[in-house]
Parts: structure tokens; sequence; C-alpha cells
């Protein structure tokens, strides 16, 4: 029985409309979005604490998902990361999961991979 | 037919052993003839070139060192000179071709200069062999060639690339949008305003890769130009390695400061590489004497337009040539390499950009161009021109400027 409790999804993506789509289509599921435009607005003012799991972007201007990864890992964060990116390649996979990340999800999204994830991962 | 008379006057003995000994070791091939065109000396150089002796040459006319069609009309460029002193070749210098004993033609270039020997007129002939600058200069011709293919398909990749990465935003938006709306219809609780909503929003995103797809579309469609947004970085390095083919033993230390982060220029590759290629060179050979050979290459922004700067530290331009500079035509000299600097003005001020030079602070010039970022091309030609116009018109400016006690009038007319 898939669980269907609204999760409490994390975004990163500098661009508007990718955020502003993705926080449609979650909540539209039952889900609860905090969108972040850059990985310093995320560490500034998230509380990482009440995430269930986060939607990283890779190709930022500034800081990349990858390095949000690696601060992440580090601080000993336990926080289920899936990274989004237009273009996928087997090195950032290899890079995205050695950091810690659960999976890497290519733009544009697939729903059932999205949703998988969202309502799958756990801490 | 030819006339078979041997040798020359004698000449004294301590003239002989000069004589013999300059033509033993002059490094160049030296081949004398008198006026009919017979060989009077032919140097060891000679000798190893043509792969006769002198022996087997001095008496013969030395139209046998030529192939057809030179070998029939020496005997016409002489009388012709002789007749009417009209200097076609000497003093001048020729590319012309060489026939070696083995019947092998070679390029050669041949410079002749005019002698006395009390009655006799003599000339002088120097002659360089050219099949390995010609073999070189193919070869560079190649890899240029080649160098400008793969940049092309590389330009070709790269829009590509920036065209897919550019226009999956939207598209994923789209696709969160119409798969929430396909949830919204699987609700129990109907809530069409929602719908409607996620819809709406699709079709924004739509129109937003519809403007990316034209705006793209306008920089190909300008005529023959394949102007697109890229970045300039790659672009100078490129033009910078095949500048640079071949003339890295010219004891030039070159310094590449490329600002990082610089916004895309909006530019056609090639037309760029041609302009970079043209003034480095340009750079190289100023620098040829100096004593201090530094080449820097730099980008940097200057409000809306990119600028590059090629510094180097040879003797400087005066002022009485910098007006000409950039006149079609000019050229100091002609090596079949460069584009000559009117075109590579041209080429900057299509693009709405200034080329122009200064003074280089530490000796010699720097060269300065101007290329328009994606910012500069929305805000209009205006906006374009009008960096850097100040340090472009002082340069125009100094085209008058005199020195003390001069007429400013007699500098116009050179």
């Amino acid at each position: 029985m898939p669980d269907r409790r609204g999760r409490r999804v994390g975004v990163i993506d500098d661009d508007a409309a990718v955020r502003d789509s993705l926080r449609f289509l979650l909540e539209a599921a039952g889900h609860n979005v905090q969108a972040f435009h850059s990985t310093d607005q995320f560490l500034a003012a998230a509380d990482i604490l009440s995430l269930d799991c986060l939607l990283l972007d890779q190709h930022m201007p500034g800081a990349t998902g990858l390095e949000l990864l690696r601060r992440l890992s580090q601080a000993g964060a336990h926080l289920p990361v899936a990274l989004m990116t237009g273009s996928p390649s087997p090195q950032l996979t290899q890079q995205a999961l050695a950091l810690g990340a659960a999976l890497v999800l290519e733009k544009p999204l697939l729903e059932n991979a999205l949703f998988a994830f969202v309502e799958g991962a756990s801490r | 037919m030819a006339d078979e008379h041997s040798s020359t006057a004698e000449p004294t003995a301590g003239e002989s052993a000069m004589l013999r000994s300059i033509l033993e070791t002059v490094p160049d091939a030296m081949v004398v003839i008198d006026r009919h065109g017979t060989i009077l000396q032919f140097s060891k150089a000679a000798e190893r070139l043509f792969g006769w002796r002198a022996d087997d040459v001095c008496g013969h006319n030395v139209r046998m060192l030529m192939p057809s069609p030179y070998r029939e009309q020496h005997d016409e460029y002489l009388d012709r000179y002789i007749a009417t002193g009209e200097r076609r070749i000497i003093g001048i210098g020729r590319v012309v071709v060489g026939q070696r004993r083995n019947g092998s033609t070679f390029p050669m270039e041949l410079s002749v200069g005019e002698a006395r020997d009390g009655e006799q007129q003599l000339f002088t002939g120097f002659v360089r062999d050219l099949t390995e600058r010609q073999q070189a200069r193919a070869r560079m011709q190649e890899l240029q060639d080649e160098l400008l293919h793969v940049a092309r398909l590389r330009s070709m990749g790269q829009m590509a690339a920036a065209l897919a990465h550019e226009l999956n935003q939207p598209l994923t938006a789209v696709g969160n949008y119409v798969a929430a709306a396909l949830r919204l219809l699987d609700s129990p609780v109907p809530d069409p305003e929602h719908m409607r909503q996620a819809l709406r929003l699709a079709a924004d995103q739509t129109q937003r890769s519809g403007e990316i797809i034209r705006r793209l579309r306008s920089y190909v469609a300008r005529g023959d130009t394949d102007r697109w947004p890229r970045p300039l970085g790659i672009i100078v390095e490129e033009a910078a390695a095949l500048a640079l083919v071949g003339l890295g033993d010219r004891g030039v230390t070159v310094k590449f400061d490329l600002a990082p982060d610089l916004p895309l220029v909006v530019v056609d590759r090639i037309q760029v590489q041609q302009v970079l290629l043209n003034l480095i060179r340009n750079a190289v050979e100023a620098m040829e004497n100096a004593a201090v050979r530094e080449l820097s290459v730099s980008t940097a922004l200057w409000d809306c337009m990119v600028a590059v700067s090629i510094a180097d530290t040879g003797t400087g331009i005066p002022p009485s040539i910098e007006a000409q500079l950039f006149q079609p035509f000019v050229t100091t000299k002609a090596d079949g390499m460069g584009i000559g600097l009117s075109v590579c003005r041209a080429i900057v001020e299509a693009h709405g950009g200034r080329l122009w030079c200064e003074p280089n602070p530490d000796g010699g010039t720097v060269f300065r161009f101007t290329l328009p970022t994606e910012a500069a091309e929305r805000a209009g030609a205006d906006a374009k021109l009008a960096v850097g116009r100040d340090r472009a018109e002082e340069q125009s400016g100094a085209e008058i400027a005199t020195f003390p006690g001069e007429d400013p009038a007699d500098r116009m007319g050179t």
C-alpha cells in the first residue's frame, strides 16, 4: 500500500518556473513544499530537520547541487536528496551518489520517478 | 645555341682569394651572370642547391637552371632590362621556379643585383630555396582549415547544447503543470479553477520556450553570419593556439589574462577568430627585434561589452602611421596569413563594437576591440558604440597631434 501521507519537501532551483511548477504539482498531490532559489538561501533559511526530503537542482549560478550535497554529508545531515539535472552524465551520477544523493532525476521530470522518491524516501 | 665562351677577365691574386672565399662561404646560393646570361660564378651553396658543380655550369646560359616557361623568357627579360633599364626584378626580388640537375623543380626566392666589373655589366642572383617554407605553409593552411572545421562543428554542437539547456527549464515546468492538471482531473472533489490555473501556467511556459527559440533563430538568420551567444574564453584560446603555431621558436612569452565569469558574447566565432589571429600575429611580428618580447592577451567586461586587448612590447606605432593603419590595402608585409586591419575593423564594427590601438605603457602597442554581450544586443547599437568611445577617439585625435614647432598640415598629407 503506497504511503500517501503528505511529505514535507524542500525544492532548490534557480529557475522560478521550475520551482513554482514543482510546488504546484506536489501540493496538488497533498504534499507540503518549501522552495529556495539558491544553496545560500536554503542554508540561511531552511529548517533542515523539518524536511522529509529535498529536490536539488545541479546547474545553478553560485554553488552547484553537488557542492550542497558535499556540505550536507559533511554536516552529517541524513536528508534524502534527489539531484535534478538537464545534462545528465555517468560522471555526474557517480559523483552525486558518492556524495550521498539517493538518485539523479533527469529534467524534464518523469512523474513516476519524482513521486517514487518523494513518497518512498525515509530518513 | 648556347654561347660557350669560358670565364671572365683575370682578377688579381688578392681579389681572387677574396672572391673565392666569399663564394665558398656565402650561405645563399649565388649565381653571377653577364649581360648575355652566361654564368660567370657559382657559389658552393648554389652547387648544393642545384646539384651542378661550378665547372659544369660556368660558361653556360643561366636558363639551364630554370624550367619552362622561365627558361624561354629569361633572355627576353635580360634584353628588356638592358634596353629600358626598367626594373622588374632587380632590387625587388621575386618568387620563381628553379630546376635542379636531376630535373626536379622547386620554388625559389630570387633577388638580383646589378654590378659592374670595369666595362662589363654583371648581374648577381641570390637564390633562397622556398620548398620547406612552402611545405610549412601548406601544412599550416591544412591545420588551420581543420581547426576551423572542428571549430564550426563544435560551434554547432555548442549551439545545440545551449538550446537544449535553455529549453529544458520551461519544458520541465510544462511537464509538472500538465501532470498536476491530470491529477486534479482524478480528484474526487472537482476543482476546475485549480485545473485551469495549471493549464494556464503551462501555456505561459510554452510561450517562454517560443521566445527562446525565436531569439536564437534571429541570431542565426542574420545574412550569412553565424552570430549567437557563446563564451569568449574558448574562442580566444583557440585563436591564440592557431596564431602561435610555428611561432614558438621566436622567444615570445605569452600571458593570458582572461576574466572569469564573462557573460556570453554574441559573435560569429570564425570572424572573431580571424581578427584575433591577425592581431596576435601582428603583435609577434612587431616584437621581432625587441629586447623584451612579451605578448599579453586579456579580456574584461566593460559595461555591456566585452573588451579584448592584445598588447606587445615592440617598437610601437609612430603617430604618422597610425592614421593609415586601418586603411585597406595598406600592409607592411604580405605573408598571406592575415586579413588586414581594415577587414578586422569591419568585422568588429559589424558586431557593433570598436577596434583601436593605444600605446602600451610598458612600451609597444595595445590593440583593443569590443564585442557585444546579450545585454548589449538588447540595449541597442548606441549603447554598444558608447563603450570605449573615448579611448578610440583618443587614438584618432592622435592623428593630428603635433610635436612642438610642427605644422599639423604637414602631417595630414602623409
